[in-house]
């Protein structure tokens, strides 16, 4: 009995590292298989070229991966320092109460589905940037790539807010008051203590964003207009991953394997950026 | 930095924050509001099916990824083999980053395909529980570390066998992480759409009981999706609601103990 329980707990702990070591490569290999038909149908120009006609089996992802590029960088790069300023303010330089009150509202707008975002870009934010700046807009009513950072940076925020803070919660005292002790002001413990000793998990959380932006689908495909074109702040155009849900749904043959081998583009460029997880 | 230069930095960034607490709270708002206008005496029925969906798959994403989550994260605890706890973890992380997107093209293929499911909520919640599992894993590897192994030892030295040691007294003293790990990884499905729509389908499912796993079934993000596509955003609002009031339960449950 003791040994049989033995060799199931020898057996449950390898299976589960297994799985999970095995996870990637099935899903990195399984994904090219798929991908090969429409690879070795248009070779180098799937990354070059910018057409993406399925039904004459033109695929070229170039157009849609700028603007995957274009947008996420451009919303973590609103949101990474908006997300640090309000961790400071609301950690540090606050009342605890109203602290603690902003950071839970954070953890629960991260457990919000990425579809309401896109639906309230949608309904509020498209019509607004459209009002706004009208003559700029006229081609493709508000959506594009504008409408598409600001979604996706009000999507990354509260992840990001909740990480800074975790962050800033770590960080050891010990210099903060050695810091206050020479008679330095609270905020220049903050800029010059503080701030440079988080400096490589601000980074970590940074990318970790930036994954998650490059690979959202549903919000972006609601605000981005979608039509393959190169990107623009102001005109309709699409990412990888909002075109993979977009189309799978009808795609066959070649058309299929070409929207594998987007999965498989991203995968492998998330899988090479950065990581906050697993450290130490 | 001289003492003005750091004052006026900070003023500078005190309009950024609040910025950024008045752009949540009017979205917060504005969802709510729109919510208000639709009739929810006819949205409810509606729901009810998506919610069961919801609360079924979710169940099952999250009772198939722990244990293996925490097994592995034994293996990570236990192992003597440096290179391949080194591999593993670069693995996980490359994993944890992985869009979910790839993820639903990955469980179509799968179980959809090759388990020959089809779209249905249990090929939803196998793709679930794969998407889970990376950060199930730091989760409770990073608990499991921090207990540290001064019992887990002494429990061995005492002439436990490793299993009854790690079942006995490991996974009891981690029983308040494994709770926390299990609602985190919930409101982490509930909240997912793209991974769904590829693998758990559109569909509105009828069956009772364990049936309803091999038919397609929208979850509630899902329908909330399918709805904005059909232009019934009124009705898309009413969900976000419901998704938002069970964000904040989620939320709430995790800390709760």
């Amino acid at each position: 009995m003791r040994k049989i329980r033995e060799a199931l707990y020898r057996f449950s702990v390898i299976t589960a590292a297994a799985i999970g070591a095995a996870t990637l490569l099935l899903l990195a290999g399984w994904m090219l298989a798929a991908a090969l038909p429409a690879l070795r149908a248009s070779g180098i120009s799937f990354l070059m070229s910018p057409v993406w006609e399925p039904t004459r089996e033109r695929f070229g992802i170039s157009a849609m991966l700028l603007s995957s590029i274009g947008t996420a960088l451009g919303a973590v790069a609103a949101a990474s320092p908006a997300a640090l300023c309000a961790a400071l303010i609301f950690g540090e330089f606050c009342h605890p109460a109203v602290g603690r009150a902003f950071f839970a509202l954070n953890r629960i707008l991260s457990g919000l589905p990425s579809v309401l975002y896109g639906l309230i870009g949608m309904t509020c934010l498209v019509p607004v940037i459209d009002r706004k700046l009208y003559p700029l807009t006229a081609a493709a009513g508000g959506t594009g790539g504008l409408a598409v950072i600001l979604i996706l940076s009000l999507m990354v925020l509260p992840s990001l807010v909740t990480g800074y803070e975790q962050t800033l919660r770590a960080v050891p005292q010990a210099p903060q008051r050695a810091s206050a002790a020479l008679g330095a002001t609270k905020a220049q413990t903050a800029f010059c203590c503080i701030l440079p000793s988080i400096r490589r998990s601000v980074r970590l959380h940074a990318g970790n964003a930036l994954r998650r932006a490059l690979g959202e689908a549903t919000a972006v495909l609601l605000v981005s207009g979608n039509v393959v074109r190169l990107p623009s702040l102001f005109a309709a155009q699409r990412t990888l991953a909002g075109t993979i849900v977009l189309e799978m749904g009808y795609a066959a043959g070649k058309h299929r394997s070409a929207l594998f081998a987007i999965g498989l583009f991203l995968l492998l460029s998330t899988a090479l950026l950065p990581s906050a997880q697993g450290e130490g | 930095m001289r003492r003005r230069k750091a004052s006026l930095l900070l003023f500078l960034c005190i309009p950024v924050a609040a910025s950024v607490l008045g752009m949540q709270i009017g979205l917060l708002w504005e969802a709510v509001r729109r919510a208000g206008h639709s009739s929810w005496s006819a949205a409810l029925p509606h729901f009810w099916n998506q919610t069961v969906n919801t609360l079924l798959l979710t169940c099952a994403a999250v009772i198939i990824s722990l244990p293996l989550a925490f097994f592995c994260g034994v293996w990570l605890l236990r192992t003597r083999h440096k290179r391949c706890k080194r591999m593993l973890l670069h693995m996980l992380s490359a994993l944890a980053g992985v869009p979910s997107a790839v993820y639903g093209l990955f469980g179509y293929l799968l179980f959809g395909g090759v388990c020959a499911l089809g779209y249905s909520l249990l090929t939803g919640a196998l793709t679930a529980a794969l998407l889970l599992l990376p950060t199930t894993v730091f989760l409770l590897w990073d608990a499991l570390r921090r207990l540290g192994d001064t019992s887990l030892r002494s429990a061995l030295a005492l002439g436990a066998p490793e299993g009854r040691a790690v079942c006995g007294v490991l996974l009891p003293q981690a029983g308040h992480a494994i709770y926390t790990a299990a609602f985190l990884a919930a409101s982490r499905v509930a909240a997912e759409s793209a991974a769904l729509i590829l693998t758990a389908g559109i569909g509105e499912t009828s069956a009772r009981g364990l049936r309803r796993f091999l038919q397609s079934g929208a979850t509630l993000s899902v329908g909330m999706f399918q709805s904005i596509l059909e232009g019934e955003t009124e009705l898309a609002f009413s969900a976000g609601v419901l998704l938002l009031l069970l964000a904040a339960l989620l939320d709430a449950l995790s800390h709760g103990r």
